[in-house]
């Protein structure tokens, strides 16, 4: 049955769960350093080892997952938030001066890197999650309308919006009632893209330290703090890197078994 | 010579096909002739061997004698192309649109003959003007996208004939093109069969276009053949109580619904006009003019016809009284209200009319229940608390009965589609439907039934029906008063009887004698057991 729903679930759960269960436990406290006893190999003590200051790795790890499932939660939200109804309106009102100020705004955004955003947000504000959960929900603003824009333009020519139109619906209705729905599907597929990109990117952002500050631990920070030490101690770049690419391939597994079960027509087709 | 010798086709046990006997002369054209769903695109492919993966064949298809079916896939690549050829029924995507016509033409005799460049290309000019694209007006350099419909369908049988095959296989080919292109390719296509000696096998759902051409026709039915004849006997003679049935329902004729004669007017254009910029160009003179100066009436009661190929217009028009389309200038008036387009068209104007669209698969949101589509009309009035019972009442209407409510549009067929389509247009009770060819899309047995269902609600709650259509017989069936559009203009009307008896028009006079027909004297049986029956 559905095994990539199934298999995605369990990925994308287990960074969840991590998250979630790190609010009320975790095996060993994070602000506490024990350099005698860093780069330990996993043991029953540390099941997945200790750092280079002598922190649990597990413990890190949980810790982490808050702040990258976080940032990119919020920036998928904040992405999906402005920019679904901006492509909705653009493409209800295609080829009028809406659309294009509104697909010419968001060419502006995409031409910044998202690296090069947040340098500016950072030189602004200062480096910290909230400032990444920013610069990379202002990049998926421009994502999502376009897709948005570009799902709901050929639905738009379809029988069943005259026959909406007919029945004397309008531009927002039509688009709530018929558009959205039918690009539903595209939208949450894109979503769990963007939110494994804004783990990736937060990762990245933390890599080159624009991202979350010390002491919160974040995977990608973790993954650069072990750049130095792959050589004797492995697992402490294997573990961070690992748990990026569960999760960024649990969610696109998700992702697409979320599209298939959505869909009526697919419906109990296999 | 192409024989099939028990030709079946299963799917993990399941048998779609059965015992398909077929013998494809050269120089003779077989019709495969069946409904939707009865099995004459997979007897093609099954031929060509081009089945979907999951699917085995059964019997033999004999090339002069061998046995292609246990041909390895790259000696039947050799075959496909050369000695056993296909076109489709859409043209628009049976091209590379990336390719000149010329290239794909040669393309074809490169692979299948070897050909040098150059000598694959004096061919393709020469198998070009064969189908009727001759220079200087057709150069190979052209693009698909630079031609029409009915020129690309062209350009795709120089590509199918270009290795001189001795089969050719055309599936649907005249289904997507207007009815005086239909008269002009199977032309094409009997004059190759008679000069190239190649066999055509020529797949179709209506039974009209083959009258008259084919040799011998073969009527399918749930993946076999049912009968199995020479064309003559078939329509004089038809042995099976289905190929019977085929016939009447092509024949058939509504019930007759009398008009009055001081009925009020309903719909009332006038002077209406239309035209697009055209891509690329900017001056006013060198606009398209869609509508030009239309004036039209439909009383109360009465059913209008209007009929037209494609880019004739019609389209526009239709949206314009509709009000989803705005006009340059003219009048529309609906029982003496201006019909303006825009978002804010009064809601108890819009009340007056609904549509029913041709594509009975695009017509319905993937997403809603039926009982969510066929109430969305209540928009205009109000949703009354009732309202389920009047969407049942509306699918009763439309003879849809039990659990259909709750399900949605993809679990029902063309027909019972087109019935949703009729109960969602009929819930407000508007005065006037709009029928955009609305039966077009539908298998013959199929359209009969919609046909009748219109006849009966027209009596039954004084509708008027616009009905437009590219086929002349239908509008026969249906209409009161007919009017004939070309480029934007009407250029004949009146009542459908004068107008299709004794048409004044050079268009319509066209039109007409475009139209295929089945032979005058056809065995039929009684209408009444029929209409039970179905």
């Amino acid at each position: 049955m559905r095994l990539s729903l199934i298999l995605g679930g369990l990925f994308s759960g287990m960074a969840v769960l991590a998250a979630m269960l790190s609010f009320v436990w975790t095996p060993a406290e994070i602000t506490q350093l024990a350099i005698p006893d860093k780069l330990l190999p996993p043991s029953a003590a540390h099941w997945l080892g200790t750092d280079q200051l002598g922190r649990d790795m597990l413990s890190m790890i949980m810790v982490g997952a808050r702040t990258s499932i976080a940032v990119a939660l919020v920036a998928v939200v904040i992405g999906m938030g402005l920019g679904v109804p901006l492509g909705l309106v653009a493409a209800a009102r295609k080829g009028s001066w809406l659309d294009e100020t509104i697909m010419r705004g968001n060419d502006l955004i995409f031409a910044f890197p998202s690296l090069v955003i947040a340098i500016l947000i950072t030189a602004a504000l200062g480096p910290s999650a909230v400032n990444a959960i920013i610069a990379i929900g202002i990049f998926n603003i421009p994502v999502f309308a376009r897709v948005t824009r570009g799902s709901a333009l050929p639905i738009w020519t379809l029988d069943y919006i005259r026959a909406a139109r007919v029945a004397g619906k309008g531009m927002t209705l039509i688009s709530l009632q018929h558009i959205l729905p039918n690009i539903a599907n595209i939208l949450i597929v894109q979503g769990t893209i963007q939110f494994s990109l804004g783990i990736l990117a937060e990762a990245g952002l933390s890599y080159v330290g624009l991202g979350a500050q010390p002491p919160v631990p974040s995977w990608g920070r973790m993954l650069a703090e072990a750049q130095t030490m792959i050589s004797i101690a492995p697992h402490v770049a294997i573990v961070p890197g690992l748990a990026i690419v569960v999760t960024v391939l649990g969610l696109n597994l998700l992702g697409d078994g979320l599209r298939d079960a959505l869909d009526p027509r697919l419906r109990g087709s296999r | 010579m192409i024989e099939t010798l028990d030709l079946g086709v299963t799917l993990t046990e399941l048998p779609l096909l059965s015992r398909v006997n077929l013998q494809l002369k050269p120089g003779k054209i077989t019709a495969l002739v069946g409904e939707s769903g009865s099995g004459k695109s997979l007897t093609a492919l099954a031929i060509m061997g081009l089945l979907p993966t999951g699917m085995r064949t059964k019997g033999r298809v004999e090339l002069n004698g061998d046995d292609i079916l246990t041909l390895p896939e790259p000696e039947l690549c050799r075959i496909r192309g050369k000695r056993i050829s296909m076109i489709f029924q859409e043209p628009m995507t049976a091209l590379n649109p990336l390719m000149t016509i010329g290239e794909q033409v040669a393309e074809s005799l490169r692979l299948h003959e070897g050909m040098p460049h150059e000598a694959a290309l004096q061919r393709a000019r020469e198998r070009l003007d064969r189908v009727g694209l001759p220079e200087p007006r057709f150069p190979l350099t052209l693009f698909p996208h630079e031609l029409s419909g009915g020129q690309r369908q062209r350009v795709a049988i120089a590509l199918a004939i270009a290795a001189r095959p001795d089969l050719l296989i055309a599936d649907e080919p005249t289904t997507a093109l207007d009815v005086t292109t239909q008269a002009q390719i199977l032309q094409l296509l009997a004059g190759l069969v008679r000069d190239e000696k190649m066999s055509l096998l020529l797949i179709t759902h209506d039974l009209a276009v083959v009258a008259g051409l084919a040799d011998d026709v073969a009527v399918m039915q749930r993946g076999a053949v049912v009968e199995y004849a020479a064309a003559n006997d078939v329509f004089r003679r038809p042995q099976h109580s289905y190929t019977r049935e085929l016939l009447a329902a092509a024949a058939h004729q509504p019930r007759l619904v009398l008009t009055k004669a001081d009925a009020p007017p309903l719909l009332e254009v006038s002077n209406i006009s239309r035209s697009y910029a055209v891509a690329g160009k900017r001056s006013e003179t060198d606009r398209l003019i869609a509508v030009d100066n239309v004036s039209l009436t439909i009383h109360e009661h009465e059913a209008v016809g209007l009929v037209g190929e494609s880019g004739c217009g019609k389209s526009t028009l239709t949206r314009a009284i509709l009000g989803l389309d705005p006009i340059q200038s003219g009048q529309i008036h609906l029982s003496g209200h201006d019909i303006r387009a825009g978002w804010r068209m009064p809601k108890a104007v819009r009340a007056g009319m609904q549509v029913v669209f041709q594509d009975p698969y695009g017509s319905f949101d993937p997403r809603w229940t039926v009982e969510k589509l066929v109430s969305e009309p209540f928009h205009l009035t109000g949703r009354p608390k009732d309202w389920r019972d009047r969407v049942a009442e509306a699918l009763f209407d439309v003879g849809m009965t039990g659990s259909v409510m709750r399900r949605y549009a993809h679990e029902f067929s063309g027909g019972q589609r087109q019935r949703i389509a009729l109960a969602r247009a009929l819930i407000i009770r508007p005065s006037l439907i709009i029928l955009d060819e609305a039966v077009s899309a539908l298998d013959v047995r199929v359209r009969m039934q919609v046909l009748d269902l219109l006849a009966k609600l027209r009596v039954r709650h004084g509708l008027s029906y616009l009905f437009i259509s590219h086929d002349l017989s239908v509008v026969r069936q249906i209409t009161d008063r007919v009017l004939i559009m070309r480029q934007g203009k009407i250029v004949e009307s009146g009542p459908t009887s004068r107008v299709l008896d004794e048409p004044q028009h050079p268009y319509t006079r066209q039109l007409l004698a475009a139209t295929p027909r089945l032979p005058q004297e056809i065995a039929l049986p009684a209408p009444e057991k029929l209409s039970d029956r179905l």
